[in-house]
């Protein structure tokens, strides 16, 4: 019996993995709205090889193949508009400045000081810009980036870290990680415990019914009003329904 | 509500027949979910501590409702900027096709707690290194209602194991999750 709870206690430490998500920020501004849209500039983004509109459909394939899927998240980003901005010139928070209220603004320049180096594809970042959450991504367009060498699976999982930037999300020690600094020879499909734990502890599904209930998956247009959920509207009380029945019907038989 | 909800459980209390276990186990979390090394690996097990109670209340010769509350004890010892653990709250009915074998269906809560631990981390950014932030020392948690499956065998009359399954966001197809659970559990009659 000693040597099965030794090997209990010696198996539950086996195959350990360090789990660490970090902020950019000490409290970062949370986007107000349960639906985050994300826009691209007019920028012709030529050094990156890739078309402005080839770049969009990839940052949507990108949303759906890994923040889309954290369940314990009440966030849902969606693809935006083209918007008639120019990130030319501009870093980061001058870009989010120009993004609008609650969205996040992508464009390419050659702006950045890391860009000149090539080894630098993108910077993301978000703040608070005239009371409203905003955040922003630049991928470098410089004439030495490495982006143009990237694989579609790259830069999804390139555009998907940046867009945990854009979230506030910071770097995580965890190599498997998509908030790793790098993504180096790694592939990466999905995100890490410690991803989804990041976009949990920042957007967390409200409680229902006093807290007996919890998000099923609904879709709603509005999920800022997640937590305003009527009583009968409550999965928890349909499930509870033929209960109350069975019992208040069980004395007649 | 709260007084309908008193109401429903008092009298299911002095129902005859009633019963209560305890029991322990392991909670698996989003199978398949989670990247776990650098090749795209992911996860399908992960030793998660549960403990739990439940109440069996019959309702009829096969049928009975088991609200039980369990408690996971997350592995964050190696974690180094949170830690993690969750709540499960179980609305389940129980079918007997005979005196050892039960099907488990119903809903659940699952009450994801995140607590940071505060402090900054020095990380490679780039070509050089930044500061970032540990989440504050404060407790977020994340509510999630499941849709709960499971059979359940009782070896001897006290003594049953159980295996379940937990699907949060069971009505989105893009965001559909599956936990699992295997446990052993006692039962005072």
């Amino acid at each position: 019996m000693k040597r099965q709870i030794i090997f209990f206690f010696l198996f539950s430490f086996v195959n350990q993995k360090i789990f660490s998500f970090t902020l950019l920020s000490p409290n970062p501004p949370r986007y107000t709205t349960g639906e985050v849209y994300v826009d691209f500039t007019n920028d012709s983004c030529s050094q990156t090889g890739f078309s402005p509109q080839y770049l969009f459909n990839l940052m949507e394939e990108s949303i759906n193949q890994f923040w889309n899927k954290v369940s314990s998240a009440r966030l849902l980003l969606l693809k935006g508009d083209f918007v008639d901005v120019s990130s030319a010139g501009l870093d980061p928070s001058s870009l989010a400045a120009e993004a609008r209220g609650n969205r996040i603004l992508v464009g390419c320049n050659d702006a950045v000081a890391a860009f000149a180096s090539g080894g630098v594809v993108a910077v993301g970042t978000m703040g608070q810009f005239d009371g409203e959450t905003k955040g922003s991504i630049i991928i470098n367009d410089h004439a030495n980036s490495e982006f143009s060498t990237l694989s579609d699976d790259k830069i999804r999982a390139l555009l998907a870290h940046e867009l945990g930037h854009a979230l506030g999300l910071g770097h995580s020690e965890n190599v498997s990680a998509l908030m790793y600094y790098s993504l180096g020879s790694k592939i990466q499909e999905k995100m890490s415990q410690d991803d989804y734990d990041a976009l949990t502890y920042l957007y967390p599904h409200n409680p229902r019914l006093m807290g007996l209930g919890g998000s099923c998956g609904t879709i709603s247009f509005d999920h800022s009003k997640e937590g305003e959920a009527k009583w009968y509207q409550s999965y928890f009380l349909l499930a509870l329904l033929p209960l109350l029945m069975a019992l208040l019907l069980r004395p007649l038989f | 509500m709260k007084q309908t909800l008193i109401f429903c459980f008092l009298i299911l209390f002095f129902q005859k027949s009633v019963f209560s276990f305890v029991g322990a186990g392991i909670y698996v979390p989003s199978v398949g979910s989670w990247q776990i090394d650098q090749a795209g690996g992911s996860n399908a097990f992960q030793f998660n501590s549960y403990l739990f109670t439940h109440h069996h209340f019959p309702l009829s010769a096969e049928h009975a409702f088991r609200p039980g509350l369990g408690y996971v004890f997350n592995r964050n010892t190696y974690n180094t900027s949170y830690t993690k653990n969750s709540i499960l709250l179980r609305y389940e009915m129980s079918y007997f096709f005979d005196e050892n074998l039960a099907f488990l269906y119903g809903l659940g809560n699952i009450i994801t707690e995140i607590r940071g631990k505060g402090g900054l981390q020095r990380l490679q950014n780039g070509n050089s290194y930044s500061y970032f932030y540990n989440p504050a020392v404060d407790t977020v948690r994340s509510y999630n209602t499941t849709l709960n499956l499971g059979v359940e065998y009782f070896f001897v009359e006290t003594l049953a194991a159980e295996l379940s399954l937990y699907i949060l966001e069971f009505l989105s197809k893009e965001r559909r999750a599956f936990s699992y659970s295997l446990s052993v559990h006692y039962n005072f009659r």
